[in-house]
């Protein structure tokens, strides 16, 4: 099958152009001048991610390609792409809200799924926002988790909040749906498979996506940008 | 099980997953205040009541800018 550039009426455009447009700054006046790319740490660990590339799908109106790829969800927000930007075209922005449309297609769950136990036990019980547990096994390993070097520095394993902020972040969380969107998500971690032991394999993320989320069906993400690489082996090069 | 996006979204054109897209951001952003929406922000609020004196006193001082929004989702005016 052969992939098409374009596949939407350019009526269809001017209505999707206020929000598409409206979130990115003007997407259209992207030079394709690849400056986003050339800067961006997660490009440079992972070559099959391309700002770049998905801007120009969102020009172009590829959609499918962008709201199936697991690309949308390589981006960690450093906001490095923007500020180098010529055209101050808010790249992170547009993965944000993008991520949310490929969710809404059912794309993406295995990797917000993570977010559910965080959300419980350091979120709304302790009202920590950065959570301590890091899920890195080459940090734990190495310097430990967050709450490890917290301690090391003399500070309590958590960061204490009031119970009045506590109280404050989930009224919060509950008016702006957080709770209620975290209550569709099933709670895994994310592992790695190279490390894990049996007690982790058994809460896998690779564990088949559970088949609906509230009324979503939940489906595959694909590599739509080009072959996927190893993080680690382009890290050490 | 489809190999790429193309098979997974068939006959489907990037203007069809646009359009539910476009839709999706459309409820997300009203500015509507429906009643099932409404339901789902009382327990935050009745928590955050309950949590202490001084949560509770704060909270009813809102009440003055909190009550149309409530009649508004009541009565669907
Ligand atoms: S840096 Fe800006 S103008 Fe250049 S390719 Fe990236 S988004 Fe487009
Ligand atoms: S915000 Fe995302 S796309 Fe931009 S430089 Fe950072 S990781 Fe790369």
């Amino acid at each position: 099958m052969l992939e098409q550039v374009k596949d939407w009426d350019d009526d269809f455009y001017e209505r999707w152009k206020p929000i598409a447009m409206g979130f990115v700054n003007e997407a259209e006046r992207c030079l394709q001048c690849g400056k986003c790319t050339g800067q961006c740490p997660a490009a440079a660990v992972t070559p099959g991610y391309n700002p770049r590339k998905l801007i120009r799908d969102l020009v172009d109106g590829n959609i499918k390609r962008i709201l199936s790829s697991v690309e949308l969800w390589q981006c960690f927000f450093c906001s490095g792409c923007y500020s180098t930007c010529p055209m101050d075209i808010n790249f992170p922005f547009f993965i944000f809200m993008l991520r949310l449309g490929a969710m809404n297609e059912g794309y993406g769950w295995e990797d917000v799924k993570q977010l559910e136990a965080y959300a419980e036990k350091d979120y709304l019980k302790d009202g920590i926002t950065v959570s301590i547990r890091e899920r890195n096994p080459f940090v734990v390993d190495t310097v430990g988790d967050i709450g490890k070097i917290r301690e090391a520095a003399g500070l309590p394993t958590k960061r204490v909040v009031s119970k009045r902020g506590v109280a404050e972040i989930n009224m919060i969380s509950d008016l702006s749906g957080m709770t209620s969107f975290m209550k569709k998500i099933g709670g895994v971690d994310l592992l790695d498979c190279n490390t894990c032991d049996d007690a982790q394999a058994r809460r896998c993320k690779t564990k088949p996506l559970p088949s609906k989320v509230g009324k979503i069906t939940t489906k595959t993400r694909f590599y739509n940008y080009g072959e996927p690489s190893g993080g680690k082996t382009n890290a050490k090069t | 099980m489809a190999d790429n996006y193309l098979e997974a979204y068939g006959k489907e054109t990037s203007q069809d997953a646009g359009e539910r897209t476009l839709k999706y951001f459309e409820d997300l952003f009203s500015m509507e205040m429906p009643l099932s929406r409404m339901m789902k922000m009382m327990p935050g609020m009745v928590k955050f009541m309950m949590s202490s004196k001084d949560t509770r006193e704060d909270l009813f001082k809102f009440m003055p800018q909190m009550t149309p929004m409530i009649k508004q989702a009541v009565t669907g005016k």
